[in-house]
C-alpha cells in the first residue's frame, strides 16, 4: 500500500512572530523555517504505518520554493521513500492546495492520504476535507488514532466534548491532530540516507491549473497587546475596578 | 522597631523595604536550602541615589550590607550569615531593573544591575540581537548578581567569559561613594581597571549598580545534536575535531554522563531518546552566515567523524532544540529529588580530564560501590559539575559522613590536575576553606589587603570568599 503524506513548510514554532512594517505580511526573511508540527505527526503516522508492513512505500509531498526540499528532506530522514515538490512561487490558499494535490493524487494514486489537520501559519483547517471532495474520497479528519481493520482503517478523531470512532474505506484522507503521536528524532544515519533519496520536481505551470486566489489579504496585525495587571490597595479599590475598567460589576 | 533602623529607612519610600518576617526569611534562604541566615530587614532600592543613603548609613552605624539579585547563589553567596554579631541587612535589586540603551551600532547594551537574565535576553532578541551569557537560573537571576559572581554558563566557548564583555561598570562602594567607569569603548588602557576586580567580588568590595555589556548578532539559525560515546577520550577528541573545523560556530558542547542522564529520565520522567551508553554530548551549532545548506554540510562532516554515528540525532525544529537541551538542563532540577547529592563546580584542564574522571571515579567507590558521580558540565569550557550521590538511600547518612573525605579526594584531584575548586559557582560561604587552602598565601594576603582599601569597616558581605 502507498501513503503520500503532505508537508508544508512553515515558519518555526517556537520563532515569535513579526508583522511586517507595512502590514501586507509576517517577516519570513531570517526566519527560522520548519515542517508544520501537525505535518511532522502525519509522517511519523506512516513511517510508523510502514514498520507496522502496512504500507510499503511513503511519498513525501510539498509545495514551495526550492526551499521546501529542505522540508522534504526532513520527512525522507524520518524515513519517507521519495519525495515530491510542486514548484511555486505564489502563496496559494487551501483550494489551490487541494487542486495541486489532487493532480499528484491522480498520478500516484495512493491509498491513503496523510496531512496535518491544520498548517499552523494559516490555521486554515481546509485543505484535508477539500482534497476529499475534489478526488471524491473518504476522509477522517483530527485522527487522534489510527488503527487498520481488514480493507478500512479505524479512526479516532477528537470532536467537541469527546471522542469518535468513524471507519473509512481506502483509499482514504487522514488529516492528523496532536495527540496522535509523537514524531520521531532524526538519527544521523537516516539523514544521510535521505540525501541519496530521490526528490521529484514539477513545476506547478504543468497541471495547467487554475491557481487564481479567491482571498485577498487587506491587512495583518499584531494581537492587541495584553496590559500589564495592576495592583490595588483594598477590596474597595478592586470593587470600583471591577465595575468602572472591568465591568464585570454593576 | 530597632532605633539604627529607623533611621537607615528615613528617606525611603513604603515600598522599598519590608520587615515583615515573611518576607525577610524568604530573601534569607538560598537556592539549595544549605543557608538560613538572619537579616532585620530587607531593601528594594528605587533609585542609586536612594542606594547611596542607605550605604553611608550603613557604614556609619557599621551594619552588614548583604547584597542580592536573584538570590540564586549555589554557594550561599547571597544570604546573610546565621550568626553575626552585627546587624544585618538585605539590598535586593529587583527594582533598580531598567534597560537604560542599547547601542546597535557599537553592540552594547546599558542596563541596571536588577535586570532579570531572560528579560534581557527576550529584549535583544525581538531586537535581533544575543546576550553572550546564558545559565540555567535565567528566569530568575539578575545580572548584577551574575557579574559579581562572575557567572559562567553555556555560552562561553562561544562568546567568551563574561568578565571579557562587560565594557563598563557603575557602583556605589562601602563609603556611599559611587563608582562609575561606563565608556562605550573596547579599549581602555589608562592604569589599573577597576571594575575588573568588582567582577566576581561576589558583593565584597561594592554593589553593582549598572552595566554596559557587548551583545552579538543573533544567529540566523541554531540547530542541536544529541549523541552518545562510551569512552570520555572518543568525546573529547571529537570535541577538538569540532573545535578545529567549527571555531566559533560551536555555541555549546555540553557532557552528561550516564547517572546524569538515568537520573533526569527517572525523576523528570523523560523519555530514553539514545541508547544507554557511558557518555552523552550535547552541541549546539549556530549559523551566523547566509551559506547555502550550512547545516547539511555540518551534518556530512559528522558523519565522516564519527565512527559510529548511529546513536547521533539531529534536531529538526527549535521545538526539538528545546526537549534535547532539557537533558541537560533538568539534571539540576532532577538532583533536588534526590535525598541527599555533594555538589561540586570544578575546572580541569581539557587534556587532564580523562586522567581526573577516572583516578576520581576510582577513589570514591572504593569509599562504598553505591557513591556514585553526576558529572555534566560545559565540557567545551573545562568546567564539570561533579555531584555524588548514593544509589541506595540508605546509605545517604554515610554520604553526609563522609562528605568531608569526599570533598577532599575531589578537591585534591582536582588541585594536582591543575583545576580550579570552583568554576563558575563562586566561593561565598561554602568554599571558603577550600579558598583559603588551594590559592597561594600570597594570593590570598593581596585579596584581604584589596578587601581593606575597598571596605576599610567590613561591611559589604562580609565572611563571603574569607573569614574576616
Amino acid at each position: 500500500m502507498k501513503a503520500l503524506v503532505c508537508v508544508k513548510r512553515v515558519i518555526d514554532y517556537n520563532v515569535k512572530i513579526r508583522v511586517k512594517a507595512d502590514k501586507t505580511g509576517v517577516e519570513t526573511e531570517n526566519v527560522k523555517m520548519s515542517m508544520n508540527p501537525f505535518d511532522e505527526i502525519a509522517v511519523e503516522e506512516a513511517v510508523k504505518m510502514k514498520e507496522k508492513g502496512i504500507l510499503n512505500e511513503i511519498v513525501v509531498l510539498s509545495i514551495g520554493s526550492e526551499s521546501s526540499q529542505e522540508t522534504i528532506r526532513s520527512g525522507l530522514a524520518m524515513g519517507g521513500d521519495r519525495g515530491i515538490l510542486v514548484k511555486t512561487t505564489s502563496d496559494l490558499e487551501p483550494l489551490n492546495v487541494a487542486k495541486v494535490i489532487s493532480k499528484i493524487v491522480e498520478k500516484e494514486k495512493p491509498e491513503i492520504i496523510i496531512m496535518g489537520k491544520q498548517a499552523i501559519d494559516d490555521d486554515s483547517n481546509q485543505t484535508g476535507q477539500m482534497l476529499a471532495q475534489i478526488c471524491n474520497l473518504s476522509q477522517a479528519t483530527f485522527a487522534s488514532k489510527v488503527e487498520k481493520n481488514g480493507e478500512k482503517f479505524d479512526v479516532t478523531r477528537e470532536i467537541d466534548g469527546g471522542l469518535e470512532t468513524i471507519s473509512v474505506e481506502l483509499p482514504c484522507i487522514i488529516t492528523t491532530d496532536l495527540r496522535l503521536n509523537e514524531p520521531r528524532y532524526a538519527s544521523l544515519p537516516n539523514i544521510m540516507k535521505a540525501k541519496q533519496k530521490k526528490i521529484e520536481q514539477i513545476d506547478v505551470g504543468s497541471f495547467g491549473l487554475n491557481l487564481e486566489s479567491r482571498l485577498e489579504i487587506i491587512e495583518v496585525n499584531d494581537p492587541p497587546e495584553r496590559k500589564p495587571g495592576i495592583m490595588v490597595q483594598d477590596v474597595e479599590e478592586l470593587i470600583g475596578k471591577l465595575k468602572s475598567e472591568a465591568k464585570v460589576l454593576s | 522597631m530597632n532605633e539604627q533602623l529607623t533611621y537607615l529607612i528615613q528617606n525611603l519610600d513604603q515600598n522599598e523595604y519590608s520587615y515583615e518576617s515573611e518576607v525577610i526569611s524568604n530573601h534569607s534562604i538560598d537556592w539549595r536550602k544549605n543557608f538560613n541566615g538572619n537579616a532585620s530587614i530587607v531593601i528594594f532600592p528605587k533609585s542609586v541615589d536612594k542606594l547611596v543613603n542607605v550605604i553611608k548609613k550603613c557604614n556609619e552605624k557599621k551594619i552588614s550590607v548583604i547584597p542580592q539579585g536573584g538570590n540564586t547563589s549555589l554557594v550561599g553567596g547571597s544570604v546573610p550569615l546565621e550568626n553575626s554579631k552585627m546587624l544585618q541587612i538585605i539590598i535586593n535589586f529587583k527594582k533598580l531593573n531598567k534597560i537604560i540603551n542599547l547601542d546597535p551600532n557599537s553592540f552594547s547594551i546599558q542596563i541596571e544591575s536588577g535586570c532579570i537574565l531572560e528579560d534581557i535576553q527576550h529584549f535583544l532578541s525581538k531586537k535581533n540581537f544575543y546576550f553572550p551569557l546564558s545559565i540555567g537560573s535565567r528566569g530568575n537571576c539578575q545580572i548584577g548578581g551574575n557579574i559579581s559572581s562572575h557567572a559562567g554558563g553555556t555560552n562561553v566557548i562561544k562568546y567568551g567569559t563574561l568578565r571579557s564583555n562587560i565594557l563598563g561598570l557603575e557602583a556605589v562602594m562601602a563609603d556611599g561613594s559611587f563608582f562609575s567607569s561606563m565608556k562605550n569603548v573596547r579599549k581602555d588602557n589608562t592604569g589599573y581597571d577597576l571594575k575588573q576586580l568588582l567582577i566576581g567580588s561576589e558583593g565584597t568590595l561594592g554593589l553593582i549598580t549598572a552595566a554596559n555589556i557587548r551583545v552579538f548578532p543573533k544567529p540566523l539559525e541554531t540547530r542541536v545534536v544529541f549523541g552518545t560515546f562510551s569512552n570520555i577520550e572518543d568525546l573529547l577528541n571529537f570535541y577538538s575535531k569540532i573545535r578545529i573545523n567549527y571555531h566559533d560556530l560551536l555555541t555549546s558542547f555540553e557532557l552528561v554522563n550516564s547517572e546524569a542522564m538515568e537520573l533526569v529520565i527517572q525523576k523528570n520522567n523523560k523519555k530514553r531518546i539514545l541508547k544507554k551508553n557511558n557518555f552523552y554530548c550535547l552541541i549546539e551549532l549556530s549559523n551566523f552566515t547566509h551559506n547555502v545548506d550550512f547545516f547539511g554540510k555540518i551534518e556530512d562532516f559528522f558523519f565522516e567523524s564519527l565512527e559510529d554515528s548511529e546513536d547521533f540525532i539531529f534536531s529538526k525544529s527549535y521545538e526539538e532544540n528545546k526537549q534535547l537541551w532539557d537533558y541537560r538542563e533538568l539534571i539540576p532540577i532532577a538532583e533536588t529529588k534526590l535525598e541527599f547529592c555533594i555538589n561540586h563546580d570544578i575546572s580541569i584542564p581539557l587534556d587532564k580530564i580523562s586522567s581526573f574522571i577516572k583516578k576520581t571515579e576510582k577513589e570514591i567507590s572504593l569509599i562504598d560501590k553505591c557513591f556514585r558521580i553526576i558529572n555534566f558540565g560545559h565540557i567545551g569550557d573545562n568546567n564539570l559539575h561533579y555531584n555524588i550521590f548514593s544509589t541506595d538511600d540508605k546509605k545517604n547518612e554515610k554520604l553526609k559522613q563522609k562528605q568531608s573525605v569526599i570533598n577532599k579526594i575531589i578537591f585534591e584531584n582536582v588541585s594536582n590536575h591543575g583545576g580550579s575548586f570552583s568554576a563558575e559557582h563562586g566561593v561565598g560561604q561554602l568554599r571558603i576553606d577550600e579558598l583559603k587552602r588551594y590559592k597561594t598565601s600570597f594570593e590570598v594576603e593581596q585579596m584581604r589587603k584589596i578587601k581593606k582599601i575597598f571596605d576599610p569597616n567590613n561591611i559589604l558581605n562580609p565572611n563571603k570568599l574569607f573569614k574576616n
